[in-house]
């Protein structure tokens, strides 16, 4: 006997092939050992895959550098302290994630120090594929 | 050579349960429920796991128990990721 198990919110969580039938409200009797059910909500006897995850929008550090266009090379070599510190915290990430909601304060930050950067091109511009870490 | 006798230390086989268990981002714990076995003659074995966290074995690290003749519960340290594991299970007379 296959069954998927539902938790509150109806969703599967877990795939059992048992030795004997059980009885039980949140145990839903299929056909087969099917782990692809295993996310899916159960709404009327049907069993609804999730939604797609979107992917994670995160680049490289260099990636994320060049997206300073050609106020890159300032901003690196930027005597200004608050823009070194900014230098420095992003040079030691493994990766930018472009949705971090403090993001887009660090670099109007560095809008704010003089530099001619576009804050909301930098962040929402569409990620290549030689951006990806 | 070795028997199968000897594999399962002369005892017979009464039942064999398995199953996949997945522990979502934001859960760090989940009860599968199985056929009722007797604990004492019940053999559980983790087959594999898979999770999607890069970073954390706080995550990716899930251990499996016989909670009770009728639950296998899975669970965690960390939960900001998910992860999924496989058991057997073997019930000898």
């Amino acid at each position: 006997m296959y069954y998927a198990q539902i938790n509150d919110n109806n969703v599967v969580f877990a795939i059992t092939e048992t030795s004997e039938p059980v009885s039980a409200p949140d145990m839903i009797e299929i056909e087969s050992f099917d782990t692809s059910l295993i996310g899916c909500t159960y709404s009327n006897g049907q069993f609804i895959p999730p939604a797609p995850t979107p992917e994670p929008r995160h680049i490289t550090v260099g990636a994320f550098f060049d997206r300073f266009g050609a106020a890159k090379w300032e901003i690196l070599s930027s005597t200004d302290p608050l823009v070194q510190a900014l230098v420095r915290d992003v040079s030691v990430r493994t990766f930018i994630d472009l949705d971090r909601p403090d993001l887009l304060t660090g670099l109007q930050m560095i809008q704010s120090s003089g530099f001619d950067i576009d804050t909301q091109a930098i962040v929402s511009a569409e990620i290549q594929p030689y951006e990806r870490p | 050579m070795s028997t199968f006798s000897q594999f399962t230390n002369g005892n017979r086989i009464k039942s064999i349960q398995r199953g996949t268990i997945k522990l979502a981002a934001g859960v760090n714990s989940a009860t599968a429920t199985i056929a009722s076995v007797d604990t004492t003659k019940t053999e559980l074995r983790m087959l594999g796991a898979i999770s999607n966290s890069s970073f954390s074995v706080a995550e990716a690290f899930v251990r499996i128990s016989l909670t009770s003749s009728t639950r296998i519960t899975a669970n965690r340290y960390g939960q900001d990721s998910y992860s999924e594991i496989s058991w057997e299970l073997t019930e000898f007379i």
